[in-house]
């Protein structure tokens, strides 16, 4: 359980988290996100003690983090940068970190297993790639069989396998009751992982969410259909207030190529339109009125990337420019 | 789309059969597939923990952060950097190494009466060779506190170290114990072996004379304050080079600057962490004269460990990671 009461962080001027309140809950994966620079990382490392707010406080377990007689056995962390002696071997990395503890050897040896990096346990960790690196930031925050796990960016630089094994270990160790922060800006990965979302942008809270209702707020929802009449309904659904695009992406995969000639041929062939502003219940009972065939009704949920896109638009600190068109080129 | 499925499908089942359990995990995956024993198997036969919310689990497996665990730790991280091996392997070999030369010259050169006079030290010749080690014994010191901060180890350090001054102890406790240990054993031998040089020509002395025994006790605990000055240094300035600098400087440049300024300088000139050290580790009276006496020089130096110290505390705490 972590509870953070208006947290806040400046360095000099820059104000890098900004009077953030929010709980994470035991039981289930708790993502992170936010655009670069937002403040996940300052906010993670206020949670371990590691920078002190400027202002508000950050509890684990009901109490502060320097507090804690028994840190290890609270929360376990992996940061974003490496927090590895490159001359030291893994082993004698984990060892170290685990004798503050009194955590015996075989739970090093346990832990060097769990993550996959027995054969190479004995090698220098500055000659490790960037995923067993990350292997190895995944045992350090595991030696205290921690109640909360906070973890940056776990699954950067891991390879498919070991994105899936990272998966399956949060969900697993959520589902046993402990407290799990995550950041990622894997969107994808953090939809089959996270069940809840704290989401902030420069500094401040934006939503605090499920990842469920974080995706039906997002306006990118819509509802594909396809029927005979597709012209008319678009028009009766247009008259409610929906926003109707003729759809080239048909649900079939072999009409591809046949979609590029509806594109601007509404009412003629064209089957398929994408309806958003209007539930799909509406779009239905609106066919039966006006006897209008259906053959598709499908809602679509925009995807967790196009939410976050949606939502954090306004507090994105880098904006990449968008490319020049090439008329504009010319 | 699928992740929302994906999700949705999750959700809906209960938490227990979202777990992996041990056997499938190992059977299914190469890397990483033992899950933690006591973890997953035991607790999800409790049940639904989810249920007790609050309640969340935490393993017996860690104990409470001791200051003798912290010693454990940082002793198992100095012995297993190869930098340690370096560093204390050349201290003990220059220290050793420039004695030879040193005792050698003295011998073809110096009289009997020369040293009962006191106006040479033949014990001090067969010590010289800290002016060397110590800047390996410094580097090491340094390298303690820096090595963590340009690894970026110190945050996984003060992680589970939180109020962080227990490290400081610590470090500064196994550095100080190897290298007075290392510098000791390196000192007695090059004494021997410089008196054994000497003594072929009548310069040398016993290690029972006046005042030989505390000399080479002096020379270990010279040396072992300068690594203890740099590891000091490296927590206040937290780069290797900026620390390793400020040490040499402070130790080498110093006592020349000192010098150069004449004589309105020259009172305080003894009381640099060097001249200190040729008080602690000689026992000629004459070279006395322009120096403290070896008691007050422990005392001196014990002073600047304990203000740079105090200094390394306060910053260690206050400053983020
Ligand atoms: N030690 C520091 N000194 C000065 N500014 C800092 C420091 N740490 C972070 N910042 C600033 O605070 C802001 C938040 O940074 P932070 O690393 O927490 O963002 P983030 O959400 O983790 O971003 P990303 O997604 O890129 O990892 C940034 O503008 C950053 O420049
Ligand atoms: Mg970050």
């Amino acid at each position: 359980m972590i509870e953070a009461r208006g947290l806040t962080k400046r360095y000099g001027g820059k104000v890098a988290v900004d009077n953030l309140s929010f709980t994470v809950r035991p039981g289930v994966v708790t993502g992170f996100l936010g655009p670069n620079g937002a403040g996940k990382s300052t906010t993670m490392r206020m949670i371990l003690g590691l920078d002190r707010p400027t202002r508000g406080t950050v509890l684990v377990d009901g109490r502060r983090y320097r507090d804690l007689a028994s840190p290890a056995r609270h929360v376990g962390a992996l940061l974003e940068s490496r927090a590895i002696h490159t001359g030291r071997s893994a082993q004698d990395h984990l060892l170290a970190l685990a004798h503050t503890h009194g955590i015996p050897r075989r739970r090093v040896d346990e832990v060097i297993d769990l993550v996959g990096l027995r054969d190479v346990a004995r090698k220098r960790a500055g000659g490790f790639s960037l995923g067993m690196g990350q292997r190895l930031g995944i045992a350090s925050a595991m030696l205290g069989d921690p109640g909360t796990l906070v973890l940056d960016e776990p699954v950067n630089g891991l390879d498919p396998e070991g994105v899936r094994w990272i998966r399956d270990l949060l969900r697993g160790l959520a589902a046993e009751g402990r407290t799990i922060l995550l950041s990622s800006h894997l969107m994808s990965e953090m939809a089959m992982t996270a069940t809840n979302l704290i989401v902030v942008g420069r500094g401040r809270l934006i939503q605090e969410t499920s990842v469920e209702e974080f995706v039906r707020g997002a306006s990118g929802n819509r509802v594909h259909v396809r029927s005979p009449q597709a012209g008319e309904l678009a028009e009766l659904a247009a008259r409610e207030g929906a926003t109707v695009t003729y759809s080239a992406a048909l649900a079939g995969a072999s009409s591809a190529a046949a979609a590029s000639t509806f594109e601007g041929a509404p009412g003629s062939e064209a089957d398929a339109i994408e309806v958003a502003g209007l539930p799909s219940e509406r779009i239905g009972e609106l066919a039966r009125a006006y006897g209008i065939a259906l053959y598709e009704l499908t809602p679509r949920l925009a995807s967790l990337e196009e939410a976050f896109m949606d939502i954090t638009r306004d507090a994105v600190e880098f904006n990449t420019a968008a490319p020049a068109t090439s008329e504009g080129t010319r | 789309m699928n992740e929302t499925h994906d999700r949705q499908s999750r959700d809906r089942a209960p938490a227990a059969s979202a777990l992996p359990t041990p056997a499938a995990a190992a059977s299914s995956r190469q890397p990483g597939t033992a899950t933690l024993e006591r973890g997953a198997s035991a607790r999800s036969r409790r049940g639904s923990a989810a249920a007790r919310a609050g309640d969340a689990p935490s393993g017996a497996i860690a104990g409470d952060v001791t200051q003798a665990r912290v010693m454990r730790s940082e002793w198992t991280k100095l012995r297993s950097l190869r930098s340690t091996q370096w560093t204390m392997g050349l201290a003990v070999l220059l220290l050793i190494g420039l004695a030879l030369p040193l005792c050698v010259s003295a011998s073809e050169n110096w009289t009997v009466a020369d040293v009962q006079a006191g106006s040479q030290d033949p014990v001090y010749q067969s010590l010289a060779g800290l002016l060397l080690a110590q800047v390996a014994v410094g580097v090491l010191g340094v390298l303690t506190m820096t090595g963590e901060y340009a690894t970026g180890m110190i945050r996984a350090t003060l992680g589970l170290v939180p109020r962080r001054l227990p490290v400081l102890w610590a470090k500064a406790a196994v550095l100080a114990g190897v290298t007075f240990v290392a510098m000791l054993v390196a000192s007695l031998v090059s004494f021997l072996i410089g008196q054994a040089i000497l003594g072929s020509h009548d310069v040398g002395v016993s290690l029972s004379s006046d005042g030989a025994a505390r000399a080479i006790l002096g020379a270990a605990f010279y040396l072992t304050a300068i690594a203890l000055l740099g590891l000091t240094l490296g927590a206040l300035i937290r780069h290797t080079a900026g620390a390793v600098t400020a040490l040499l400087g402070a130790v080498l440049g110093l006592p020349l600057i000192f010098s150069m300024f004449g004589e309105r300088l020259e009172s305080a000139q003894r009381y640099l962490p060097a001249l200190l050290g040729n008080a602690i580790s000689s026992t000629s009276p004459a070279r006395l004269t322009d120096l403290v006496s070896p008691g007050r020089a422990f005392v001196m130096l014990c002073l600047y460990i304990a203000v740079l110290g105090a200094a390394s505390a306060y910053v260690l705490t206050r400053r983020d990671v």
